[in-house]
């Protein structure tokens, strides 16, 4: 080993009786038995996107929880994101109260269908959910796309799907922004907008 | 939890320069150290190491006392500056830049007024250290400047530290933030290329919740973005051990691609705190981190140097010759 390199030692309880606080003559026998007192918590803080609204403010989202112990981390506190160069920091007033809406009882968070002439609610899976909506823009489209117009005396195709709208998601990135205009404008769909021009 | 939450005004917004955060903050030496002093007298209060906290009080009272009547220093030439601008290096180099020999004399001031105001064991040993040679202030200078613990005095490193931090400070605080700039690694001082000791999440002036390294040797603060590793910025696996039940204003800031930690502290929680001196108070934690999940320490403070945990590393090799530093004289 080369010992001109060698970095400061590591902290423990032995690295501790070589100290400068031993040396110095004081002992830090009374710190090491408090130490044998105490539990440590296992925090995280991750960065996210808060759902609101067109700005999407960075948020930093703190959550307690030990994941090796495979205990369920719940989130204790949310702020917004000092370093997000859209927010720096700050947050509306809606944004600050995110956690009400993500620990809400009444948060939706998984697919639910009413079915006409029903009035309850009734849980289904995402395959199910997907198939539905699938289904029903498959009919929808069928039955009201616009395929030509007579204009000048003539017929000219237009492939208009009027009768449906597609809303964006502010969170998007460019890359599904770009995906989620190919994919409607494929369709013929007009009627296309989103959250972040809003 | 509480949140601080700073209102900006409409002008503020449209001149666009709203949650604008400067990129260093230098130490204020008229008070920078006795603020310390104080911090270290509070937290002394019913604690387990709290002799020990009074004794570095009482270095941070000197400390304070010699900024107050500090003789000229040489400070490096503008040429000096440039050149380290244009190779993005910090001017104020610690393990390079030659030191003024009136640091020695700095040295010695603190150290006889340390001697009266300590217990008899640390007085004969303050009072010894006065009468050593500047050689060997160098020599212990130099390793403490470049991470080398062989040969290197535990007992005398905190007060060799705590000269050397008041001469830092003060070129650094003379200099002012317009000599230094960001260099490409985020992790060492800006100023004097040292390791931090902590970070600390700021709540003050400007800053609302950013991050800031504190360097251990010249005070100085830059800011450096948050959950991201202080060692090998990664952004990866970056999760906070605190004590369970004590306060939340420091965790351990661990890392699972390097597997270091280094201390954070949230000034939102405790508004004076002081990442040397909150440091120290709390080694609980450091103990914890360390042996209960092998996290290795990196943060570096000069006044807690570490001992050996095996017994290679005896007074047999305790003579080697330190390359790197050029003590003038």
């Amino acid at each position: 080993m080369d010992m001109n390199r060698r970095q400061f030692f590591k902290v423990c309880s032995a690295g501790l009786a070589g100290s400068s606080i031993a040396a110095l003559g004081f002992t830090p026998k009374p710190v090491l038995a408090e130490a044998r007192n105490f539990k440590l918590a296992r925090t995280t803080e991750t960065r996210s996107t808060c759902p609101y609204c067109s700005v999407s403010c960075g948020l930093i989202m703190y959550s307690l929880g030990d994941k090796a112990k495979n205990v369920k981390s719940t989130i204790i506190h949310v702020e917004g994101d000092p370093d997000h160069p859209v927010n720096r920091g700050t947050l509306c007033p809606k944004g600050a109260g995110v956690m009400d809406m993500i620990q809400s009882p009444n948060r939706v968070k998984y697919p639910e269908v009413r079915e006409p002439g029903s009035a309850e609610w009734k849980r289904i899976s995402w395959d199910e959910a997907l198939t539905r909506i699938a289904k029903h823009v498959k009919a929808d489209r069928d039955a009201n796309l616009v395929k030509s117009i007579e204009k000048d005396g003539k017929q000219i195709t237009v492939n208009r799907w009027n009768s449906t709208a597609l809303l964006v998601s502010s969170a998007s990135s460019n890359e599904s922004g770009y995906l989620s205009v190919k994919v409607a404008r494929g369709l013929g769909m007009v009627a296309l907008d989103t959250q972040a021009r809003i | 939890m509480t949140e601080v939450h700073r209102l900006l005004q409409a002008e503020q917004i449209a001149a666009g320069r709203a949650g604008e955060v400067p990129f260093l903050r230098l130490p204020n030496t008229s008070v920078h150290f006795g603020r310390r002093a104080s911090r270290l007298r509070q937290l002394a209060q019913s604690h387990p190491l709290g002799d020990y906290l009074q004794f570095v009080a009482v270095i941070a009272d000197a400390q304070q006392a010699s900024m107050a009547n500090m003789p000229p220093l040489t400070l490096p030439s503008p040429a000096h500056l440039a050149r380290a601008r244009e190779h993005r290096m910090p001017p104020l180099v610690a393990f390079s830049h030659r030191r003024d020999p009136m640091w020695c004399d700095l040295l010695r001031r603190m150290l006889r007024r340390i001697a009266d105001d300590v217990g008899a064991d640390q007085r004969q040993l303050v009072v010894r250290l006065e009468g050593m040679r500047d050689e060997y202030f160098e020599a212990q200078a130099s390793k403490l400047l470049a991470g080398i613990t062989v040969g290197l005095d535990p007992a005398h490193a905190p007060l060799i530290g705590a000269a050397l931090q008041v001469y830092w400070a003060h070129m650094v605080a003379a200099l002012g933030t317009q000599s230094f700039h960001p260099l490409e690694v985020g992790t060492l001082c800006p100023c004097c290329g040292s390791r931090p000791t902590a970070s600390v999440v700021r709540v003050e002036g400007d800053a609302s919740g950013q991050r800031y390294l504190h360097c251990a040797l010249c005070e100085a603060e830059w800011n450096y973005v948050r959950i991201k590793c202080t060692n090998c910025e990664t952004t990866k696996g970056i999760h906070y051990y605190g004590i369970e039940g004590a306060s939340d204003a420091v965790k351990a800031e661990c890392c699972d691609e390097c597997g270091a930690y280094r201390k954070i502290f949230y000034q939102d929680k405790e508004p004076n705190l002081d990442p040397i001196a909150d440091d120290l108070a709390s080694l609980a934690l450091d103990i914890l981190v360390a042996e209960e999940h092998g996290k290795r320490l990196v943060g570096v403070n000069f006044m807690l140097i570490h001992g050996s945990d095996d017994s290679d590393d005896g007074p047999a090799h305790a003579i080697v010759s330190v390359s790197g530093a050029a003590p003038p004289g």
